[in-house]
């Protein structure tokens, strides 16, 4: 079964789970049964364009939804990058709280409409306002674009309510640039937020944890590792450079921070060992496991309500009292 | 009586069948598709195909720590022969010795009975009188091994790593003696030491079986009127008799430590309980209630589901729990020796640490 080169696996079945709900078994079954899509070669920069406007569209229909009546929207330019900014109407005039979002979809999908309904979902979730940040991306803008308009958002949000008012969180993708700019705002002598929150967050560009192997065919949602995305992203850039892998850069001094995995997720390895830097470095974070939970969640089910509640709770917890 | 035996026996030929379904993996492994394949081949209603791979040797964790999965997949898996228990808990146990570590002459271990169950007692020289603090620990061993030379290892081991007085409960257990009688031990054992220092006092830990015997202890505890202890710790726990965990089939064959599925065990320590009653699976029970609770596992530990699940029932049942998930560990750590270890041992003394301010004194 095991030598020198690993441990060999032969053909097998990996049944579905029993321990979570029929929603959630319905939602791994979907996710398993969506093909897998060949990305183009990094290179290729209009297969990329063409590969980015299908998936965005899918992403908007999937997620976006009819539009929450109780959330107002309004996309403005933020220290010159686009922001979604999504206020809850019962919100009082004078609450300075904020959380700054920083939308998923592996570093080249999800501007627009995506990231605008992340914002709404999130002013929704969190009962604050929000600004989504529609940060630019490759094949036009690779790094460090997409990590300039977070800082400069953030800078301008904390000049304008003061860094405690402020939560910064994202998932997958959006992990990657929450915690990336957590480094950089550092670097810059910036004050860090009351709290960040890390989804299943894409902290290592190298792509070296355990679970990329184990779980690989297991996440159906994540079906293959991201190395042509994260070519693209990169552009040329060293992918241990802890702005492109915040995973290895120095997590001192990093607000209280909430991570969240499935034991089906591709990026458990991310996550787990973005927990254990954290609190190497001293810094408080807490670690959210889902059972059988693939990349992102299972888009469905009471798992996915209480992944969102968890989430609710910390931000609850972290806001500056009165 | 006789039904009772016949499940014990076809428990044990279950194992064997086990292990015969591994040397079977085994044989076919020539057909393995080199690293990177096997991705999803099928869907259907019953699970996804995945075709054959080799999972490489983690880069993301220390050499010690790759050394130790090597190591640990190495091991044969031990014969189960029916109905020879004894034989195999023999064996098992003197397995297990290889992790004992040495006797430290600045740690006396003493054992003696207490509340009719035997105990060893560990307790750091220079410790001041008055410090009543107490690790109460609770040995793994799959419900039928690690009693004796292991278990007393263990009080030792917790004594020094937690800088306090360690209790490690040599619980009964089968063949001769089945479900409740290794609950009743611990409960007997946790009542004496509430009475004699007082709960608050008192840290409960336990890997594996221990962990189940640890949560089911909160509940027994409980529901029979004692106070909890300052904190809990549950380190890859097997709170489901059941095996119903997620991870029982992804990360079977790729925890080089659990090899298989452990039903048989359950089936021969529960002596036809149900195994869904919160007694044998606490799990399912009723978690309202608990201390602050640690919880561990890693991402190739075949009890992530378990402890994952645990973690989130607890927090569902508004207690205070931790969840410390280490990369690529298998089920019951790295044994000893690796900096994940380390951190592990870290992070528990500053849960002790926190918990113990105000039972001191």
């Amino acid at each position: 079964m095991a030598d020198a080169d690993g441990t060999h696996l032969p053909r097998r079945i990996v049944p579905w789970p029993r321990s979570v709900s029929a929603q959630a078994v319905a939602g791994l079954k979907a996710s398993a049964a969506q093909p897998r899509m060949p990305m183009p070669d990094p290179a290729d920069a209009q297969g990329w364009r063409a590969m980015i406007a299908q998936t965005d569209a899918g992403m908007a229909v999937a997620y976006a939804g009819p539009p929450d009546p109780a959330i107002v929207v309004e996309t403005q330019e933020v220290a010159g990058v686009t922001v979604h900014r999504a206020r809850p109407r019962t919100l009082s005039g004078n609450d300075r709280r904020l959380y700054i979002e920083v939308h998923g979809g592996a570093l080249v999908f999800g501007a627009g409409d995506f990231c605008r309904a992340c914002g709404a979902r999130d002013a929704a979730l969190f009962g604050v306002e929000v600004a989504a940040i529609d940060y630019r991306m490759p094949p036009d803008h690779p790094f460090p674009a997409a990590l300039d308009d977070c800082l400069a958002v953030y800078a301008a949000e904390v000049a304008a309510r003061g860094a405690g008012n402020i939560i910064v969180g994202g998932g997958s993708a959006g992990g990657n640039l929450a915690a990336a700019l957590m480094l950089r705002a550092k670097a810059q002598g910036l004050p860090m937020p009351a709290a960040l929150v890390l989804m299943s967050p894409e902290v290592d560009l190298t792509e070296s944890g355990d679970s990329f192997e184990v779980l690989m065919g297991i996440d159906p949602v994540l079906k293959a590792r991201l190395t042509e995305s994260i070519a693209l992203y990169a552009g040329g850039h060293a992918l241990d450079d802890p702005l492109l892998s915040p995973l290895f850069g120095d997590l001192a001094g990093f607000p209280p921070s909430f991570l969240q995995s499935g034991t089906r997720d591709l990026f458990l390895s991310n996550t787990v060992r973005m927990h254990r830097g954290l609190l190497k470095a001293g810094a408080s974070a807490e670690l959210h496991i889902f059972e059988a939970m693939p990349h992102g969640g299972f888009f469905a089910g009471p798992e996915d309500e209480e992944k969102d509640r968890a989430v609710a709770r910390f931000v609850a917890a972290h806001w500056p009292a009165g | 009586m006789e039904d009772k035996a016949i499940g014990r026996r076809d428990a044990a030929k279950a194992i064997g069948a086990a292990t015969a379904g591994l040397a079977f993996a085994a044989s076919i492994r020539a057909q393995a598709a080199p690293p990177g394949a096997g991705g999803i081949i099928s869907v259907d209603a019953q699970g996804m195909t995945l075709g054959a791979r080799t999972i490489p040797w983690p880069q993301s964790v220390s050499p010690q720590a790759q050394a130790a999965l090597r190591a640990a997949a190495a091991r044969p898996v031990p014969p189960f022969p029916d109905p020879a228990w004894r034989a195999l808990v023999a064996q098992a146990d003197s397995a297990m010795a290889a992790y004992i570590a040495p006797p430290d002459p600045a740690m006396p271990i003493v054992t003696g009975r207490l509340a009719g169950v035997t105990v060893y007692r560990a307790r750091p020289a220079g410790l001041a009188a008055g410090d009543h603090r107490l690790y109460l620990d609770i040995h793994g061993g799959g419900l039928i091994f690690g009693g004796g030379a292991f278990c007393r290892a263990g009080a030792g081991r917790e004594a020094a790593l937690h800088g306090v007085e360690a209790l490690a409960i040599d619980y009964r257990m089968p063949p001769d003696h089945l479900y409740p009688a290794a609950l009743d031990d611990c409960f007997a054992v946790y009542r004496a030491e509430v009475q004699r220092r007082g709960a608050e006092n008192i840290i409960v830990g336990g890997g594996s079986a221990g962990g189940y015997l640890t949560a089911a202890l909160m509940l027994r505890a409980r529901d029979a009127g004692l106070p909890m202890p300052r904190a809990a710790l549950l380190m890859s726990p097997r709170v489901d008799m059941t095996e119903g965990g997620d991870t029982i089939s992804t990360l079977m064959d790729i925890d080089p430590v659990l090899k298989g599925r452990l039903a048989a065990t359950a089936t021969l320590y529960a002596d036809g309980h149900d195994l869904r009653h919160p007694y044998l699976s606490p799990l399912f029970g009723d978690l309202r209630g608990f201390p602050p609770t640690l919880l561990q596992s890693g991402t190739r530990d075949l009890y992530l589901s378990n402890t994952v699940r645990m973690h989130r029932a607890l927090r569902q049942a508004g207690v205070e729990a931790e969840l410390h998930v280490f990369e690529a560990m298998p089920h019951g750590r790295f044994f000893g020796g690796a900096p994940e270890d380390g951190e592990l041992r870290r992070f528990v003394a500053a849960h002790w640490a926190r918990a113990g301010e105000a039972g001191r004194g």
